[in-house]
C-alpha cells in the first residue's frame, strides 16, 4: 500500500479515528500495531513473519542484555547475526554468490552454483537498522530494556515508517510511549500541510518525471548529450521528490497518530559541501551509519590515514545498504572520495584564503553536480548501461540523437522556484493566516488539485527497493 | 556543530512541534464542542476538494484534446475530428475491426458510384469496448457536426470492458463517467465468476471512476494543450480518414508481428473453428444490453444522426444473440458479417493479417462489401 494510493486513505482514517477513539494507551498501541501489521501484509503477507521474527529476537535480547550476569556480548551477537542475516539473506545473498561465481570464473575455475533468487522483502533494510538500535542501545546501556513486547513490535512495525523510513532510534520513539497522548497535542493544521507537500513532490513531481527517465536508462545509446543530462538532472530531482515525499507524508501519518519521527531531507540541495550535504541527505540513515558504524570504528579520533578509511567503510557500507550491486558500492565509495577531498580541502586551504571565497560562491553549484553524476551510478542498470550514461554525461560522448527538448529548462526553472520558495518559507504563512474554515476549504481545494497534476499509475516509492 | 539558530536545528524543532508536550496543550475540557468542530472542518475540507474537481473537470473539457490518451489512435482521432468536424456526414465507430478494416477513402468512392455520395471518417479505435464506444458517441455528437447523418456503430456485447495493458491509463479513466462506471460495474456483478473476482473487477471500475471524478492526470496534459499543444502528436493529417492497415501500423510492432507469426503458424486452425462455430450452447438474451443500445439509439437519433450497428468480421463463433437485437428492433439496422458461408472472403487465409483481422486486401474487400451494403440499406 502506497500513501499515494486511494485505497490509504480510507485505511489512514479508520486507523485514526478508532485511535484516537480509545481511552488506554495500550489498546491504542495494540490497535495501531494491528494496523501496521496489515499495512505490510498489503503488499506481502508471508514477509511479516521476518519482521515478528526480529522483533521477538530484539525483544528477549534486549531482557537478557540487562540481566545481571549476562554474556552480553553474546546476546548482542545474536541479535547482530540473526537481523544481519536475514538482510544478508534476503538481500545480499544472490549479489554475493554471482560475485563470487564472475571472480572465480576470471580465475579459469568453472563453479556450478545457483542463486537463491529470493524476493527481497519491502523495508527489510530500514527495520533491521531499528531493531538493530535497540539492541545496541540497550548494550550501550543508554536505553532500558522494554518488559512490553507489545511496546517493542510496534516500535518496529509502526506502518509510517515501516517500510522507508526514516530510520527512528528505539530511543527516540520508545520514550514517546510513555506519557498519555492527546489529539489536542498535535499541530493538524502543520502536519497536513506536510502531508500536502509530500504528496505533491511525490505524485505531481516525481511520478510524471519518471517515464522520461526510465526510456532514458532503459537505452541511453539512444539519447544525445542533451538528453543525457536532462535525465541525470530529473533523476536528481525525482529521487528527491519521491524519498523526502514519502518521509514528509510518513512524518505527517506519524505526527497526525501523536507520534514524532525524526527529520530525513533538509533541503540537501542547497548544501554548499558534500559534509553538509549529507547531514541534509536521508538524514536518519547517515547519522545512523555514524553512530553505530563510524564513530565505533574510531571516527576522526586516531590518524588522518584512519580517518579517511573509516570514512571510506562507512560510506562503501552506506552505499551497500542501498541495494546489492556494485554500482551502489561505488557510488558509496565515490561519496567517501568526495568526503575526503573536502576533509583535506578543508584542513589545507585557511579560512582567510581567497580560494576559500570562490569554493564558498560554487559550493551550492559543485555539490549539486557531484551529486547528479554520482547518480548516474545509483539509477543505471548493468555494466553497459552505466559506462554509457557516465560516457554521454562525463565525457559528452553520446551516440543518439534523442533528448527531452529545451523545455526541460523550464520544467528545471519552474521546480527550481518551487523548491526555493519551499526553503524560504514561502506560502508557509499565508497558510497559516487562515482561518480554521478557510484552511480546511483551501487544504480541500489544493489537494484537488494535486490530484489533478498526479499521474495515474503510480510508480511504487524509489526507496521500497533498499 | 549545531546551535540554536542553525537551520537544521530549527527545522527539527519545527518538526518536533508537531506534536506539542503535554503539559503545552490545554486540557480536554477546554475544548468544548470538539466532535462538531472536526466534522465541519472535514465536510468544509470535502466541499473544497469538490468544488475544486468540478472547476477543473469544466475548465480540462474545453481544451481540445486534453483529456485523451496521448498515446493512442483515440487523441489523434480526436483531435482531427474536431478541426473536420462539419466535413463529414458518415463516422465509423469501434475497435480494431473497424479501425483496421474500414477504408472510408474506399468507401466513399464506392457509395458515390452507387448514387449515395459520402465523406466518411473511421472512429475506431484498438481495445474500444461498448463503454468507451458510447463515451465516444456522445463526445463526437457533442462536437454538433452540421452534416453527421450517419454513425455506423460497431455492435459489441458488454463483457469485454477493458484489456489488462490498458488499466489505469488516462483514456481507461476518462471513459468511467458515474453512469458507465455504473454500467461496468453492474456488467462485473452479473459475470459468471468467482465472487473475489468479481468484487477486484468492480473495485477497479469504482477506482477508475473516483480518479475521473478526481481528474487524475488531466492536469499536465491540459496545460501543455492549452499552452500550445503536445509536440508528441503525430500530424492528424497522417490519418486523414483515420484508416491505418495493420501491416502498415507503426505501433506496438512486435506484439501484431508476433500476432501475424501465431496466424501463420496456424492456418489449418482456421478450418477448424469455423467447423466448431456454433457448437456452444445459444447465448440467453441480455436485457442489461439491450437497454444500452436502446439509450444509445436514443441518444444518436436525438442528434438528428441515424444509427446503423455493424458486426464486423472476423468472428469465429456464433452471435445469433447480437443478430437477434435487430430482429427484435432494439437496434434499428444491423450490417452482420458473421456467417462464413455468406462471407467466406473475410474468413479465408489470404484476406486474414491474423486471427482477429483482416490484412489490407481483406479490408479493401470488406470496405466495398459494406459500401454496396449501406448503399442497399439506404435506398431501402
Amino acid at each position: 500500500m502506497l500513501f499515494t494510493e486511494l485505497r490509504f486513505l480510507p485505511f489512514f482514517v479508520l486507523a485514526f479515528a478508532v485511535h484516537w477513539l480509545l481511552r488506554r494507551e495500550s489498546w491504542r498501541r495494540a490497535w495501531l500495531l494491528v494496523c501496521s501489521y496489515a499495512f505490510y501484509a498489503a503488499w506481502e503477507p508471508r514477509f511479516l513473519l521476518l519482521i515478528i521474527a526480529s522483533t521477538l529476537v530484539d525483544w528477549y535480547v534486549g531482557l537478557r542484555l540487562v540481566r545481571p550476569g549476562a554474556r552480553k556480548r553474546a546476546w548482542l551477537g545474536l541479535s547482530l547475526v540473526v537481523n544481519l542475516g536475514m538482510l544478508g539473506t534476503f538481500k545480499y545473498a544472490d549479489f554475493f554468490l554471482d560475485s563470487t561465481v564472475e571472480f572465480l570464473r576470471l580465475a579459469g575455475f568453472e563453479p556450478h552454483v545457483g542463486t537463491l533468487a529470493l524476493i527481497l522483502p519491502v523495508g527489510i533494510s530500514f527495520y533491521t537498522f531499528q531493531t538493530l538500535s535497540y539492541s545496541i542501545d540497550v548494550y550501550r546501556g543508554t536505553l532500558a530494556p522494554r518488559k512490553s513486547l507489545l511496546d517493542v513490535a510496534f516500535f518496529v512495525a509502526f506502518f509510517p515508517q515501516l517500510v522507508a523510513g526514516p530510520i527512528v532510534r528505539a530511543a527516540e520513539f520508545l520514550p514517546q510511549l510513555d506519557v498519555r497522548r492527546r489529539l489536542a497535542q498535535v499541530d493538524v493544521r502543520a502536519a497536513l500541510l506536510l502531508f500536502l507537500a509530500g504528496f505533491v513532490k511525490k505524485a505531481c513531481i516525481s511520478d510524471n518525471l519518471a517515464p522520461a527517465i526510465d526510456a532514458f536508462y532503459a537505452a541511453p545509446a539512444k539519447y544525445d548529450v542533451l538528453g543525457a543530462w536532462a535525465a541525470a538532472i530529473y533523476y536528481t530531482i525525482q529521487i528527491y521528490c519521491d524519498f523526502s515525499g514519502y518521509s514528509d507524508m510518513a512524518i505527517a501519518c506519524g505526527a497526525l497518530l501523536g507520534f514524532r519521527l525524526p527529520l530525513n531531507f533538509f533541503f540537501p540541495y542547497f548544501s554548499g559541501d558534500v559534509r553538509e550535504f549529507w547531514r541534509r541527505w536521508h538524514i536518519s540513515l547517515s547519522s545512523w551509519i555514524r553512530d553505530y558504524l563510524y564513530v565505533p570504528l574510531g571516527g576522526s579520533r586516531g590518524s588522518r590515514l584512519r580517518t579517511h578509511v573509516n570514512l571510506l567503510i562507512a560510506m562503501t557500507l552506506c552505499g551497500l545498504w542501498h541495494g546489492a550491486s556494485w554500482n551502489f558500492v561505488l557510488w558509496g565509495a565515490l561519496h567517501a572520495v568526495a568526503l575526503i577531498v573536502h576533509r583535506e580541502w578543508s584542513r589545507r586551504v585557511s579560512e582567510a584564503s581567497p580560494l576559500r571565497r570562490v569554493s564558498a560562491a560554487l559550493g551550492v553549484p559543485l555539490t549539486f553536480l557531484t551529486w547528479t553524476v554520482s547518480m548516474v551510478l545509483f539509477r543505471a542498470r548493468g555494466a553497459e548501461a552505466t559506462w554509457q550514461a557516465l560516457r554521454s554525461v562525463v565525457l559528452f560522448d553520446a551516440p543518439g540523437g534523442r533528448n527531452f527538448g529545451w523545455s526541460f529548462l523550464g520544467v528545471l526553472a519552474a521546480l527550481a522556484v518551487l523548491h526555493a520558495l519551499a526553503r524560504f518559507g514561502g506560502g508557509r504563512a499565508l497558510w497559516r493566516a487562515l482561518p480554521e474554515r478557510g484552511f480546511a476549504l483551501a487544504w480541500g481545494a489544493a489537494f484537488a488539485l494535486a490530484l489533478a497534476f498526479s499521474s495515474p499509475q503510480t510508480q511504487p516509492f524509489l526507496y521500497f527497493q533498499f | 556543530m549545531s546551535t540554536r539558530n542553525d537551520p537544521l536545528t530549527l527545522a527539527r524543532v519545527r518538526l518536533a512541534e508537531l506534536v506539542r508536550e503535554p503539559q503545552a496543550t490545554p486540557a480536554r475540557k477546554a475544548c468544548p464542542g470538539r466532535g462538531r468542530r472536526w466534522g465541519l472542518d472535514v465536510l468544509l475540507c470535502l466541499l473544497g476538494a469538490w468544488a475544486t474537481s468540478r472547476a477543473l473537470a469544466f475548465l480540462i473539457d474545453r481544451v481540445p484534446g486534453a483529456t485523451l490518451e496521448v498515446e493512442t489512435a483515440l487523441r489523434v482521432k480526436s483531435q482531427y475530428f474536431d478541426l473536420h468536424r462539419d466535413e463529414f456526414d458518415l463516422v465509423f465507430v469501434g475497435s480494431s475491426r473497424v479501425y483496421y478494416q474500414v477504408i472510408p477513402r474506399l468507401f466513399d468512392q464506392r457509395m458515390a458510384s452507387y448514387g449515395v455520395p459520402t465523406t466518411s471518417f473511421n472512429m475506431g479505435v484498438p481495445g474500444m469496448y461498448f463503454p468507451e464506444t458510447r463515451h465516444v458517441v456522445e463526445r463526437l455528437l457533442a462536437r454538433h457536426p452540421k452534416r453527421l447523418r450517419w454513425l455506423v456503430i460497431e455492435l459489441q456485447d458488454l463483457e469485454r470492458v477493458i484489456i489488462p495493458v490498458d488499466r489505469l491509463t488516462r483514456r481507461m479513466i476518462h471513459w468511467h463517467t458515474p453512469g458507465l462506471t455504473t454500467l461496468a460495474a453492474e456488467v462485473a456483478w452479473r459475470a459468471d465468476s468467482p465472487w473475489s473476482e468479481r468484487r477486484a473487477r468492480i473495485a477497479d471500475h469504482l477506482l477508475h471512476g473516483a480518479y475521473r471524478f478526481a481528474n487524475l492526470g488531466n492536469g499536465l496534459p491540459a496545460l501543455r494543450a492549452a499552452c500550445g499543444g503536445d509536440p508528441r502528436a503525430p500530424d492528424a493529417s497522417t490519418w486523414m480518414d483515420g484508416f491505418v492497415a495493420l501491416e502498415q501500423e507503426p505501433k506496438n510492432r512486435g506484439q501484431i508481428e508476433a500476432s501475424r507469426r501465431r496466424f501463420l503458424e496456424q492456418t489449418d486452425d482456421v478450418a477448424r473453428r469455423l467447423a466448431s462455430r456454433g457448437a456452444g450452447p445459444e447465448r440467453p438474451r441480455d436485457p442489461l444490453l439491450e437497454r444500452e443500445l436502446g439509450d444509445l439509439v436514443q441518444l444518436v437519433r436525438a442528434a438528428g444522426v441515424e444509427p446503423i450497428f455493424l458486426i464486423a468480421p472476423p468472428l469465429w463463433e456464433e452471435r445469433g444473440d447480437l443478430e437477434r437485437l435487430a430482429a427484435d428492433g432494439i437496434v434499428p439496422a444491423l450490417l452482420s458479417y458473421d456467417d462464413p458461408e455468406r462471407f467466406p472472403e473475410f474468413y479465408a487465409v489470404p484476406n486474414l493479417f491474423d486471427f482477429g483481422h483482416l490484412n489490407l486486401r481483406g479490408s479493401e474487400i470488406f470496405s466495398a462489401r459494406l459500401a454496396a451494403d449501406l448503399s442497399d440499406l439506404l435506398g431501402d
